[in-house]
């Protein structure tokens, strides 16, 4: 017992090491999203920050990748220590909006240069607080071998009408596959693509805006219509079985390397996960998927839109000490080969504006890009007319309902279409 | 001593029950099958988990109970040799971590025991400090995160393993104190009349005649605790967010994280998480149950 | 929890010559231990029930905190998921999962007790579950639920059990039961050893007194050593079902309270309305109350056990 407590005092001493050091002057702590799982986007980061640091010598930037579920609550902590152990600079998407009511990132619009930036962003909410990291789409993959086995013909303009859709399901279903490879094993958003295009389609981007952000009742005649004609894609077999239990990484290879669904609903970062080396879970260069358009709803307003949304911002934290730094760093992220690069590098567009000319050399003959693309020309083939609707976030309340409704509930045919429109009735977001 | 299954009455019964007997094997063969059953069942998962570790991420999504085709030790490499915080890091971080809350519940905890265990402490309101010290435990633990995480940023601490050696000292107090009075409430009540006849204070008194004797009560305290310190996670994660101050649960946590799952490293860190309290406990188990047997858990 | 006068002495003992100690040494021994606890325990929970008065609200730039009274105990009592998923979830999980529990630790200890061949190893097997991460414990059990190529699905249907291998975390009953199931097998060896110990201070010369007198073994197992087991059963009844209370590891990781608020219990609730995007708004307020509001439930749910078990003479 004695020997134990000795060792454990010996321990216990050792800890003096553990005590914190000063801050060095002129470091610059820096959290980002992308975690170890996420190489490519890990290294454009590193590349921006490291050449600022060659610009720079008497700044260190010091870079800490995170996950999102365990950034959110650190900082969130962080700030209601009154900024104790907060960073510099802090990654947020557009889920995060309360930070900057709350005062936490600072108004840096002086900082902000939306020539640099990809239309659209100046009329961005967080136009003034942060610079975009990349321009989410949310787009409709699907597999063009099984559709060949299968027999079903892509139209010219790449879209299915609704009833072409839902017998794209059922042929689907009936060899074996499931029409999406969507899952919300571990996510609340898998099932809510599709509802959204359907409103998107149906009624044009205002209406679906308000339908989505809970600003206006969804009780009916035309969303019922809407919603059992989607009831009855999901009992035609648009989900896969496994749809409760699969997680996002499970989903993917279902897509891409198991093959065993038709489509796949998700959103340009799809390239983080499957861009990567075999072992890691992600696809072999040799799989070309390609697009679609939404389907087509009858007498539809705005068929080819395509959700878009300047997606992760990286902003200055109100608690920082050297903010100065800060907006340098910041303005030295937004020059034009940055977004080159970062396109090339993550496969994920970027949202600074650049032309061809801002690639580096380096990376155009770098064959590990090379091999990908197949991907942007498929994109750009298909794309080409879209009409780029940007995405607007309801409040945190009614956006747990559609999660609950159309996430957990209505692919799994727990609920009703009656209990779901009174659970989208009974969170709808107060007037602003 | 014989098994009691094996009848060792079975001198003393009468021949005639000979069939009685018969009877008796074939239940404990019966009931030996099922529990057999019973735990091979319940250590599937954690050996699904063992050979998972040795397989690549792909090879898990594509047939997750196909026995490896090679041993491979790459997740345990990549574990090992990530450039950003190696797992060695977490490890000591855990072990200091640990190291250090023990040591101060193990101080506190028999502290506690010793004044609100035995008669000679006795004082009116002594009750009332005992269930005011247990009511604690309650408690769902992240409400009062927040809180504590805002103390240990005003006093500098956040950030350094001594923050979360302060405060899961401090979770682990209740159930601590309370484990050790009752093992020193049913020691004889005699045992300090001889030494302080003899002239010792109470605080030799504590160091030379209880501690020792409380060596089965201390054991239970140290794995229980061990065990709880070596896996708390959300507290782990709140406080401390410098990578190479983190600890174990904080390692796994990342490979399953927001993007990217890497169930091979995954299933990797649980093994290497999982070893150090597994030799503990079979260092220690003996002692265990013989500290648990002493009486601690009595009730 | 035992009444300490249990242990005092019931008949008239001789005067203990050393006497009561000193109030300077109850207070040596005394103020450290309270103190420690005190700084790190009451302190921030004192925050947190002060917290419960208060409401904060992200506008203009600023996080502004509210006095608000009552008003997030009454927004509690109205509110729908923690009323209709989080309570009912908890409390069903909290009584079934508590029986099960304290019935399979009590069988596992007897069959130890009674020296089941191999019954060294499988006391130490027993335990391993209990050494896991809750998060770890979570992933695996995710899959092994998993509709498609999960274990336990595979394995019903191998036995041609296939009407049962539905789509466990999917639907509106079973996620609750496989997170009863999950936490039942992460933490039954805990209890098991409790009662373990509890039995192995029974002493074995009343049981051979009784086989002497012809008992059966089943006879002595409700006779003699579950009455004198009674006080270890008080403890790991009480200590099961506050785990139960608070749990968070396992749920969470297993099925993060949903799908659709289905396995929503109080701990996560609490975790989504203190630090969710969606469900938080940066206030701590309601989530204190959450916490303030089930404190107070379990401590009233113990003390009343408590009484009860008194009452029936089981202390």
């Amino acid at each position: 017992m004695r020997k134990v407590i000795a060792f454990l005092a010996a321990a216990g001493m050792t800890l003096a090491a553990g005590l914190p050091a000063l801050a060095q002057d002129n470091t610059i702590t820096i959290w980002s999203q992308f975690a170890d799982q996420q190489p490519n986007q890990q290294k454009a980061l590193r590349q921006i920050f490291e050449d600022y640091q060659a610009a720079h010598p008497d700044v260190k930037l010091n870079v800490r990748f995170w996950d999102k579920a365990e950034l959110n609550p650190a900082f969130q902590a962080a700030m209601l220590a009154g900024g104790k152990g907060a960073p510099d600079i802090v990654y947020y998407e557009t889920g995060q909006a309360d930070w900057i009511k709350a005062g936490w990132v600072d108004n840096i619009h002086d900082t902000i240069d939306t020539s640099k930036i990809l239309a659209g962003y100046d009329r961005n909410a967080f136009r003034d607080y942060g610079v975009p990291v990349y321009l989410l789409i949310n787009m409709l993959f699907y597999n063009p071998e099984v559709f060949d086995k299968l027999g079903i013909k892509v139209p010219a303009d790449n879209m299915f009408t609704e009833e072409q859709f839902d017998q794209v399901i059922k042929t689907c279903h009936a060899g074996g596959y499931s029409g999406l490879a969507n899952a919300a094993g571990d996510r609340p958003y898998a099932g809510t693509y599709i509802p959204q295009y359907m409103l998107l389609s149906q009624f044009g981007a205002d209406e679906y805006h308000a339908y989505w952000t809970g600003s206006k009742s969804w009780d009916n005649p035309e969303i019922r219509k809407l919603l059992e004609t989607y009831i009855g894609w999901i009992k035609d077999g648009l989900y896969p079985s496994t749809y409760s239990s699969m997680g996002i990484d499970a989903f993917h290879l279902y897509f891409h390397t198991l093959q065993k669904s038709c489509m796949l609903a998700l959103g340009n970062w799809y390239t983080a996960r499957a861009f990567k080396s075999e072992d890691a879970g992600g696809q072999s260069p040799d799989f070309h998927f390609s697009f679609l358009y939404y389907p087509e709803m009858d007498g539809a307003v705005d068929p080819k839109g395509l959700i878009t949304a300047f997606a992760g911002f990286l902003g200055e934290v109100s608690t920082g000490t050297h903010k100065d730094i800060v907006k340098d760093v910041l303005k030295f992220m937004q020059q034009p080969k940055y977004g080159a690069m970062w396109t090339q590098v993550t496969a994920s567009p970027s949202a600074l504006r650049y032309t061809p000319s801002d690639v580096p050399d380096s990376l155009k003959s770098d064959p590990e890009i090379a091999k990908w693309s197949w991907y942007w020309d498929e994109i750009a083939k298909v794309y080409a007319d879209a009409d780029y609707v940007e995405e607007q976030l309801p409040c945190g309340e009614f956006q747990d309902a559609l999660t609950t409704v159309f996430n957990d509930s209505i692919p799994l045919g727990t609920m009703t279409l009656d209990e779901a429109i009174a659970n989208l009735d009974a969170h709808l977001c107060p007037a602003n | 001593m014989a098994s009691d299954f094996a009848a060792a009455s079975l001198r003393r019964r009468a021949p005639g029950q000979m069939r009685a007997l018969l009877w008796s094997r074939v239940t404990v063969s019966l009931v030996f099958a099922a529990v057999l059953v019973f735990t091979i069942a319940i250590l599937i998962p954690l050996a699904w988990t063992v050979q998972m570790s040795f397989k690549t991420t792909r090879e898990i999504l594509i047939d997750p109970y196909a026995m490896p085709s090679q041993l491979r030790l790459s997740n345990y490499a990549g574990l090992f040799l990530n450039p950003s915080v190696e797992i060695q890091t977490y490890f000591l971080n855990s072990v200091m971590v640990t190291g250090g809350a023990l040591l101060i519940s193990l101080l506190l905890s028999t502290m506690g025991g010793y004044v609100f265990g035995r008669m000679r402490f006795e004082f009116r309101g002594r009750k009332v400090f005992f269930y005011v010290l247990l009511f604690a435990v309650m408690l769902p633990p992240q409400i009062y995160y927040i809180p504590q995480y805002q103390m240990m940023a005003a006093m500098g601490l956040n950030n350094s393993q001594w923050s979360l050696i302060l405060l899961y000292a401090a979770h682990s107090l209740p159930v601590s104190v309370y484990l050790m009075s009752t093992y020193f409430s049913q020691l004889p009540g005699e045992l300090e009349d001889a030494a302080i006849i003899d002239g010792c204070n109470d605080w030799e008194l504590f160091w030379q005649v209880m501690l020792p004797l409380a060596r089965p009560a201390m054991t239970t305290i140290i794995i229980l605790n061990a065990l709880y310190f070596w896996n708390e996670l959300l507290l782990a994660i709140t406080v401390i967010t410098d990578p190479s101050k983190r600890t174990l649960p904080a390692a796994i946590f990342n490979f399953i994280g927001e993007l990217g799952s890497n169930f091979g490293g995954a299933a990797a860190s649980l093994v290497v998480s999982m070893l150090p309290i597994l030799v503990l406990y079979l260092f220690l188990s003996r002692r265990l149950i013989q500290g648990l047997t002493a009486g601690a858990v009595k009730g | 929890m035992s009444d300490l006068s249990a242990n005092a002495p019931k008949k008239a003992m001789p005067r203990h010559r050393a006497g009561r100690a000193s109030p300077l040494w109850i207070a040596a021994f005394l103020v450290p231990v309270f103190g420690y606890y005190l700084t790190f325990t009451v302190y921030p929970l004192a925050m947190t029930f002060f917290n419960t008065l208060f409401k904060s609200t992200p506008e203009g730039g600023q996080l502004i905190t509210r006095f608000v009274g009552f008003g997030n105990y009454q927004r509690l009592f109205s509110d729908g998921i923690f009323l209709g998923n989080a309570v009912p979830n908890t409390l069903i999980w909290g009584l079934v999962g508590t029986v099960i529990d304290v019935v399979t630790a009590v069988l596992l200890a007897l069959l130890i007790y009674f020296r089941l061949p191999l019954h060294n190893i499988f006391r130490v097997l027993w335990f391993t579950p209990v050494l896991l991460s809750g998060v770890i414990v979570g992933v695996v059990f995710r899959w092994v639920f998993n509709f498609d190529w999960g274990l336990l699905n595979a394995c019903l249907r191998a036995v041609h059990l296939d009407m049962l291998a539905v789509d466990w975390l999917g639907r509106v009953d079973t996620p609750l039961m496989a997170v009863i199931a999950v936490h039942w097998w992460h933490s039954f060896g805990y209890s098991f050893v409790i009662v373990l110990a509890g039995l192995s201070a029974i002493p074995r010369e009343l049981l051979e007194a009784a086989y002497i007198d012809g008992c059966t073994r089943r006879d002595a197992v409700f006779a003699i050593i579950l009455p004198l087991l009674r006080p270890t059963l008080i403890t790991v009844i009480v200590l099961s079902f506050i785990g139960k209370m608070r749990a968070f590891d396992v749920v969470w990781a297993l099925t993060r309270g949903g799908p659709a608020h289905h396995s929503e219990t109080v701990a996560t609730y609490l975790q989504k309305r203190a630090f969710d995007p969606l469900l938080s708004g940066l206030d701590l307020g309601y989530p204190s109350t959450i916490a303030v509001v089930w404190f107070g439930v379990v401590v009233a749910g113990v003390l009343i056990f408590n009484y009860r078990a008194s009452r029936a003479g089981m202390t």
